[in-house]
């Protein structure tokens, strides 16, 4: 579970707030989709929620840990994909993936369960043993899901998933996320393609400007903006509340 | 502890490229690299042992040989004081894994420690490199017992501690105390200076030890040991290390307990300082765009211009470019006017008109060619941003152009700086013309040489900007060609000097050389440059 009560977010002291009085709850077994338009404030939310960020205001919660007040404890129930998997470049896929381990304090047993498996659905188990410098993309967001997943994380947080990821991959990770979800735990990503949003997810957030305009299933969705008629895709409904 | 260990795993493999030298080495056909690079280092330590081995040959005659391992131990720290501020920067303000490292369950505690860790292990391998040899020549010198060299080795793993410690405060006050959010970008072009200001400060420093006019280097360096532990006890510890029986493992003892102490006390407070300026930088470049500048930005311009202007920025915004280029104007002249003050002035030297002009010249060069150049890397700091390069419909001729007026731009302050110091220090305008005219003029070719490297052997797959500048083989292929370009030009100038041409006709003749080799150069760069820019992989 994900708890986001009244955060508020500025980069700025008295500048404009680039997350204002977010009030937010995604539940245990779902897949909790997060949209905007760029700049709309998706990515800071998600580092606040990840630890990265601190908010100026407001509480937030992972799996009934309090961000604020527990984050060592908060951040073991995550497992995060960034939306930029750059970063510790110079050792193997294998050296980062037990270094991964080694901090969220996974035994040597559940080491030799998940790894071998994610690294097979993912299709790295030769360029696993490669230097991380020498991957593409979309072979860096993959390694990136992995070692998200290793700990058997209570929240699973995405930013931007897609981007980067060939079509099999990326159907990977969307079975992954379903898979996930079956299990009990919650799903919470960020994207921009509206239609793998509309898609997957149980419910939806659209963010503009820091503020959330609607959240809710698809269905509610469509029928509580009283704007959009039940035919219309998630897309009209997505330039109807962002003004786009 | 188990976590931090891993962290600290981790980054002494970026840090020492155990993973990357692993993979490389693993081919049979570069394993000669391997055997360079240990010749090189066996060299290096000849060169090292021969410095010491005079050093200690120095104060053995003035009847003082113990002061050579006091200034060992005080040199020890001044040098990891210096060497590791640009080290600890890079780790907790600038480091690229602040992200991936910032939501992991890490205490700001583990993280701090082993960032500092990682910081420590190079400075040691600095030292075990750079001052284990003289440390060692000494106790073979005096005739120290076996004791004195496995205190020596514990010496070296404490005596890091505290200037890194020193040094780290400094840097986290800093990254608390300023709203980095908003002048990060200002900071990082700042910081260069201030580093090579520190260099400048240090070296007016030891020109002021070593008595500055006249004084014999070593009588002048006997009581700086004393007199800097003096302002910190524990370096009196430190400095006992060297003594023969118990008081040496008695003061080791004392000596790394502080460091010991001393390290945690700052993981403990650094943690916290950490996190909150960890948090500032998050925050960096957000929203900084000013409304109604729109149209101001909209004037139609060349794309020399704007290529010039993007070679500004490729150099001003990464703090490792900018320090480069400011050593070659800070250090040399610095060198050039303290080293005259320190003797006294020249003004009675009579020195002959072509050995003054030459000298300006050769200094041009150095300044010129010192560090890692700036033509030479001028492909290279583009990165993985290469790609624009090749796909931005503007000839590879002025591209290249860009690069070499830029680079020229830099050359010409060199070119400045030297003339008027040698109008300062000689009053002599004529030659200082001379010398701007002849410096630019070869280190024209000096930049169009880097360039031509650059082309050559860019690295473009680079992660730290660092490593934009690094590459043995372009160094070794540099110093060749511009000790070639660098030697012509002198060598030509006795043999004009030997037909005795009066000094303005000989630099006419010496000009029209360099001109005219500056155009066939510029053509076959010009021509190299059409051919690589399609054949580089952006």
């Amino acid at each position: 579970m994900i708890w986001l009560g009244n955060v508020s977010k500025s980069y700025e002291k008295g500048g404009e707030l680039a997350v204002d009085r977010l009030q937010l709850q995604v539940k245990p077994g779902e897949i909790f989709g997060f949209l905007g338009p760029n700049g709309a404030g998706k990515t800071t939310t998600i580092k606040m929620v990840t630890g990265i960020l601190r908010p100026d205001e407001g509480e937030i919660e992972v799996d009934g840990v309090s961000m604020v007040d527990s984050p060592l404890e908060a951040k073991g129930r995550i497992g995060y994909v960034p939306d930029q998997p750059e970063a510790i470049m110079r050792v193997t896929g294998w050296e980062y993936l037990r270094f991964i381990a080694d901090v969220y304090g996974v035994s040597e047993e559940e080491r030799k369960v998940r790894l071998p498996q994610l690294l097979e659905r993912y299709g790295m188990e030769e360029a696993v043993y490669d230097l991380m410098n020498g991957y593409s993309r979309g072979m860096k967001q993959k390694l990136a899901v992995i070692a998200s997943l290793i700990h058997d994380p209570a929240v699973w947080i995405l930013d931007e998933p897609m981007v980067g990821l060939d079509p099999q991959a990326a159907m990977v990770v969307k079975e992954e996320m379903k898979k996930w979800r079956d299990r009990g735990k919650t799903i919470f990503f960020s994207t921009h393609v509206l239609e793998v949003a509309e898609r997957l997810c149980d419910r939806v957030a659209i963010l503009q400007k820091g503020q959330l305009m609607a959240v809710g299933t698809m269905d509610e969705l469509k029928q509580g903006s009283g704007v959009v008629a039940d035919e219309e895709t998630l897309e009209r409904l997505f330039l109807e509340l962002t003004g786009t | 502890m188990k976590k931090g260990w891993a962290l600290f795993e981790l980054i002494v493999r970026g840090q020492f490229r155990l993973s990357y030298f692993r993979d490389r080495y693993q081919k049979k056909s570069r394993r000669w690299e391997i055997g360079v690079g240990l010749l090189g280092l066996v060299l290096l330590e000849w060169f090292i042992l021969n410095l010491y081995g005079g050093a200690y040959h120095l104060f053995d005659q003035i009847g003082q040989p113990e002061k050579v391992f006091q200034l060992l131990v005080i040199g020890g720290v001044l040098w990891v004081l210096v060497t590791s501020i640009t080290h600890l920067i890079q780790q907790l303000y600038f480091t690229q894994d602040a992200e991936v490292v910032s939501p992991l369950p890490l205490t700001p505690n583990q993280v701090v420690g082993a960032r500092l860790a990682g910081v420590w292990l190079g400075q040691v391998v600095g030292m075990v490199i750079f001052f284990l040899p003289g440390f060692y020549l000494y106790g073979l010198n005096i005739g120290m017992g076996p004791s004195y060299y496995i205190l020596v080795l514990d010496l070296l793993l404490a005596l890091p501690v505290l200037p890194i410690v020193f040094t780290g405060s400094l840097v986290l006050g800093l990254m608390r105390a300023i709203p980095w959010g908003k002048y990060h970008h200002q900071l990082r072009r700042l910081g260069p200076i201030f580093i090579a200001l520190l260099y400048v400060v240090m070296f007016v420093l030891i020109q002021w030890v070593n008595g500055g006019r006249g004084t014999f280097l070593a009588q002048g360096m006997l009581d700086v040991p004393g007199t800097i532990a003096s302002y910190f006890y524990p370096l009196h510890w430190a400095l006992g290390v060297g003594s023969s029986g118990i008081s040496g493992w008695i003061n080791a003892l004392f000596f790394d307990s502080f460091s010991l102490c001393l390290a945690l006390l700052f993981i403990i407070i650094g943690g916290s300082l950490y996190q909150k300026g960890l948090h500032k930088i998050s925050m960096d470049g957000k929203r900084t765009g000013k409304p109604g500048k729109v149209e101001s930005n909209l004037k139609e311009r060349s794309p020399f211009r704007v290529l010039l202007r993007r070679e500004y920025h490729l150099l001003m915004d990464t703090p490792v470019f900018v320090t480069n280029v400011i050593f070659q104007f800070v250090i040399v002249p610095l060198v050039f006017l303290v080293g005259n003050l320190s003797e006294g002035g020249i003004d009675d030297l009579s020195i002959p008109p072509i050995f003054l002009h030459l000298g300006g010249v050769v200094m041009i060069l150095v300044m010129g060619a010192m560090n890692d150049g700036e033509a030479r890397s001028a492909l290279s700091r583009e990165g993985r941003f290469f790609y624009l390069s090749k796909v931005i419909p503007v000839p590879w001729r002025i591209q290249i152009g860009a690069k070499y007026t830029f680079a020229m731009m830099i050359l010409l302050c060199a070119c400045v700086t030297i003339s008027l110091l040698q109008v300062l220090f000689f009053g002599t305008w004529m030659i200082s013309l001379w010398t701007f005219i002849t410096g630019a003029l070869v280190g024209s070719l000096f930049v169009q040489v880097g360039l031509l490297i650059d082309l050559r052997m860019p690295n473009l797959t680079w992660q730290t900007p660092r490593e934009a500048l690094q590459g043995l083989g372009r160094l070794w292929m540099y110093l060749l060609l511009a000790g070639f370009v660098g030697f012509v030009g002198p060598l030509t100038g006795f043999l004009v000097e030997e037909v005795d041409l009066p000094f303005i006709q000989m630099q006419l003749i010496w000009s029209a050389l360099f001109i005219g080799l500056n155009v066939a150069s510029w053509k076959w760069l010009v021509k190299v440059a059409n051919r690589r820019y399609q054949e580089i992989d952006g």
